[in-house]
């Protein structure tokens, strides 16, 4: 068999048609050997292509610019099929477009034989527009008369990127090593420099030419020069260095730079050591600043030392961090072996100041840890190793970082309290049994404080203040005006004077009447202190003590008032003494001038001048015969027994006549007791007592119209009342009562109303004695008189007579009828039978 | 010997002041008595161991003798015999004793100054009784 190429055409006629056919027959035996030898080769290469696209290259063979080959691996970078790739016109479609000429130039170049490069770089245009950075390889291939390409192309997108990545890199870190103020050097292993930046120039004012090649002594002091080899020689050893250290660098000027540097070894590609970079910063100011804070805080340090608290530092968790030499004193401990401890487990060794354990938590350090907040003058009881009992007033307070608003540690400063704490209880039993005292006395005592506004405010009182007073003391604070209405309203300027004189800073010792809250007045002798504030330039406080002197003062005026009875009744006696002397010489004158005077009218025609003149002496003589035995009345001191006798009857006859010659304007009240009991007493002379009472209202009555009221009662004269009113003795008595509703006394009168002779009515009207012989006949029975009046209100008198313990006689019982007995007239006509009736 | 007088009383007045005593004698006198005086007790009291009197007045606060001391004496030598005692008051201011005067004798007392009347009237009184 030949294998014949055949070529076979229809040959056609004029009209198209095909008549025939002709056939060509090439003999093409040869040819078909070097085709199988070529598509032997083919295969070869295609094997082994394959085998090498597995290498991640993509590989083109050409024809020429055409594709007559493409592995998978050009497939993933181009984007296109094996089948599309062929099918290009030209493999110059995937270059991009802007080195496509370049590359037309070069193949062309190539393909007549120039040298140009084999290896370069370029972009595919991958086909989905993106592109592709490739390094590219290239080879002639010539295989018979056609001449292509091995083309082989790797993506080297990622490696530019790295490439750039690290080009980048390598500027900003040049940059860094350029600009950093921080000096940077690097110095090879035998300590030769070989890199500097500016920042190094800058601090040690040596040039980058002076230095690189230079062994670094050139920059460091010796004692850092010792310090870089130690450093280097260890850490070549393995050692684990800190990488910070401090050193000295020295200036090219001979200048010392303080500074921190940072080193890290440079290392070849096996990782070892080749030199080193240190990068130095200048910590002048640094060094400044620590060398300022350590003086700082060794002043603060000796300062704590030097305190007299004790300063306990807390960390944050509670336990102690450190304290000063007086807490060790003062806790009894020393310092080591409180470190780390909390206040839970010194919880143990503290008391309350009421004796009962102080809880840990409520321990004002772990207050203040858990609150923030800040705690002062907690008191605490410490048991000192030794048994003994402390006693210390704590304060704490927390300290804060920056923004943080939960402590980071707490101070606790305390001072030592004991001997203040023995103090204030020796003085609290000392002030209990004081006050213990003072309760059992009828002393009271009471603190006052003056607020600035001038408020009083009562700050403490014994209890017998209350007794005293009445008053229970609270707390309010009073206005100096609401003080008033405490005292006797007389006594108010002795008040003042004494406040002006405590406010004054002095002190004072006053006796005064109060008002208790019953309304009782009652006499006080109050010792006051005051307490002057130097700051505020007042007295702020006043202390009082005083003590209820009613009693005293009630005996000072009984005295008082027996002293003025006394004397009274020695001025009565001496008085009477003197009328007595007077009145037997003057009755003897006047028997003579009535006797003879009466005689005489016998000479005397009736009708005459002369015999009404005589007349006129005679009156004259009458009631001048009354007027001494006025005198001799109240003047007698001594009664005679007489019976008792029943005081209705006779009130009632005396009331009976008054009435005739009053006006009507005057309205006569009676209020008769008819079972008040007798009383030993001559009528005639109660008579006389009602008498001159009537007379005496009646005239008080005199200008206006009122009433004029006689009561009888018997009472029981109590002690005080007989005491206090006319020394009466305790007893029954009858009370007779005159009063009116007239024009009154002042007490300047009232006080005098008794004495002899004195009289508040013109001159001619009354002589002054009608109420002193009442007083005298009252007293002489062994009773007592009494006055009230109000100006413009009226008077009341009482006439106190005892009660006779022997009942009336018989006889006595007959209403009696009294000669009409006459304002102060006395006159005793037909008195002389009724005395002897009566046994007088 | 003893002089009585059957008709006209005799009245003996004793006091020490002289006034007094003549008023008395006038007023007696008028009244038709029989009047003698005496200035002072122990007078009167040599006068009563002479004469016998239906009256005497007499007053009790006097020098020399005391009326009471006067009184005393004459009840005890004469006992019958009847007095008025008078008196304008002690000197000394003490009390008075005309109600003590009666405990010694006297049948009335007379407070001086009193008006003839009442001087009359006790006279008579007393001699009728």
């Amino acid at each position: 068999m030949v294998p014949v190429e055949a070529r076979s055409r229809f040959i056609r006629d004029r009209e198209g048609k095909p008549i025939g056919i002709l056939a060509i027959h090439r003999d093409i035996t040869a040819r078909k050997r070097a085709e199988e030898a070529l598509k032997q080769q083919k295969d070869l290469y295609e094997a082994l292509l394959k085998a090498q696209s597995d290498l991640g290259e993509g590989l083109l063979i050409t024809d020429g610019q055409c594709i007559r080959f493409a592995n998978d691996a050009a497939d993933q970078i181009s984007g296109y099929s094996a089948a599309e790739l062929i099918a290009l016109p030209s493999f110059f479609e995937l270059v991009v477009p802007e080195q496509r000429d370049a590359l037309i130039e070069r193949f062309r170049q190539r393909l007549s034989g120039q040298d140009v490069p084999d290896h370069y770089q370029t972009a595919v245009l991958h086909k989905s527009g993106q592109r592709i950075a490739v390094e590219i390889a290239v080879k002639l291939l010539r295989a018979g008369d056609t001449t292509g390409l091995i083309i082989t192309a790797r993506d080297i997108t990622e490696r530019q990127r790295a490439e750039g990545a690290l080009k980048e890199s390598e500027q900003r870190y040049r940059s860094l090593f350029e600009n950093a103020n921080d000096a940077i050097i690097s110095v090879s292993l035998d300590g030769t420099i070989t890199a500097v930046n500016r920042g190094l120039e800058v601090a040690t004012g040596w040039s980058r030419k002076e230095l690189v090649g230079q062994h670094y002594d050139k920059l460091a002091t010796p004692r850092t020069a010792a310090l870089e080899r130690e450093r280097t020689r260890r850490a070549l050893a393995g050692e684990k260095l800190l990488s910070v250290f401090e050193a000295e660098m020295k200036r090219k000027d001979g200048g010392v730079v303080p500074v921190e540097g940072k080193a890290r070894f440079i290392r070849d590609r096996e990782g070892k050591p080749i030199g080193y970079q240190t990068i130095f910063r200048d910590i002048t100011e640094r060094k400044r600043a620590e060398e300022a804070l350590r003086e700082s805080e060794e002043r603060y340090r000796s300062v704590i030392t030097a305190l007299e608290e004790g300063i306990v530092l807390h960390r944050a968790d509670g336990t102690i961090q450190a304290c000063n030499a007086s807490a060790e004193r003062i806790l009894g401990v020393s310092a080591e072996s409180i470190k780390g401890q909390t206040s839970f487990d010194r919880q143990k060794y503290t008391i309350r100041e009421d004796g009962s354990p102080f809880p840990a938590e409520e321990h004002p350090a772990m207050v203040t840890l858990r609150t923030g907040k800040p705690c002062s003058n907690v008191v605490r009881g410490v048991y000192k190793p030794d048994g003994e009992l402390g006693w210390i007033s704590i304060n704490s307070q927390p300290l804060f970082r920056d923004g943080t608003t939960t402590p980071y540690a707490v101070v606790a400063s305390f001072a030592d309290i004991t001997g203040r704490k023995l103090t204030e209880e020796a003085l609290q039993k000392s002030e209990q049994r004081y006050r213990v005292i003072s309760e059992l006395v009828s002393n009271y005592a009471y603190a006052a404080r003056i607020e600035p506004d001038g408020h009083y405010t009562v700050e403490w009182a014994t209890e017998s203040f209350t007794h005293v007073t009445g008053l229970t003391f609270n707390e309010e604070a009073y206005r100096p005006d609401q003080w008033k209405t405490f005292l006797y309203p007389e006594d108010l300027p002795i008040a003042h004077r004494r406040l002006r004189k405590l406010l004054a800073g002095q002190a004072d010792v006053s006796e005064f009447r109060i008002l208790t809250k019953s309304g009782e007045v009652r006499w006080v002798r109050e010792y006051g202190k005051p307490v002057w504030d130097e700051a505020q330039g007042r007295v702020v406080r006043l202390y009082i003590a005083g003590h209820d002197i009613t009693d005293r003062k009630q005996a000072e005026e009984e005295k008082q008032k027996l002293q003025e009875q006394l004397f009274q009744a020695q001025k009565m006696e001496a008085l009477g003494t003197l009328a007595g002397g007077v009145a037997h010489d003057f009755n003897n004158i006047l028997s003579a001038i009535m006797g003879f005077t009466e005689l005489a009218t016998d000479e005397v025609p009736e009708s005459t001048v002369a015999r009404r003149n005589l007349e006129e002496v005679l009156k004259a003589c009458r009631r001048a015969k009354t007027l001494v035995k006025q005198i001799l009345t109240f003047s007698r001191p001594h009664q005679q027994t007489l019976e008792p006798i029943r005081l209705q009857p006779i009130i009632e006859e005396v009331l009976t006549f008054p009435r005739a010659s009053l006006p009507e304007t005057i309205e006569v009240r009676r209020h008769i007791d008819k079972t008040a009991g007798p009383v030993a007493i001559s009528p005639t002379q109660l008579q006389q007592v009602l008498t001159n009472l009537c007379a005496n209202a009646t005239q008080a009555l005199r200008e206006r119209s009122g009433v004029l009221e006689v009561s009888l009662q018997q009472i029981e004269v109590e002690d005080v009342l007989a005491r206090t009113q006319n020394n009466l003795k305790p007893g029954p008595y009858i009370q007779l009562t005159v009063s009116d509703t007239g024009c009154g006394m002042t007490s300047a009168v009232q006080e005098r109303i008794f004495e002899p002779f004195f009289t508040t009515r013109p001159v001619g009207e009354g002589n002054g004695l009608g109420l002193a012989i009442v007083h005298g006949i009252v007293t002489g029975y062994g009773g007592g008189i009494t006055v009230e009046s109000t100006p413009g209100k009226g008077t009341t008198f009482h006439v106190y007579l005892p009660v006779s313990e022997n009942d009336v006689a018989p006889e006595n019982i007959l209403p009696y009828s009294p000669s009409p007995a006459r304002g102060d007239s006395g006159d005793e006509k037909g008195a002389p039978s009724d005395t002897t009736h009566f046994g007088y | 010997m003893r002089k009585e007088h059957p008709v006209t009383p005799h009245i003996l007045v004793i006091d020490d002041e002289e006034p007094v005593r003549v008023v008395l004698r006038q007023m007696l006198e008028k009244e038709g008595y029989e009047v003698e005086e005496a200035q002072d007790g122990a007078v009167g009291m040599n006068l009563l161991h002479d004469h016998l009197y239906d009256l005497i007045i007499t007053d009790l606060f006097m020098p020399e003798k005391e009326g009471i001391e006067t009184m005393r004496e004459m009840r005890k030598y004469f006992p019958q015999v009847k007095i008025i005692a008078m008196s304008g008051g002690g000197r000394t201011g003490t009390p008075d004793f005309l109600p003590m005067a009666e405990s010694f004798g006297a049948q009335r007392t007379l407070a001086k100054p009193f008006e003839r009347k009442e001087l009359l009237e006790a006279v008579r009184a007393v001699l009728a009784q």
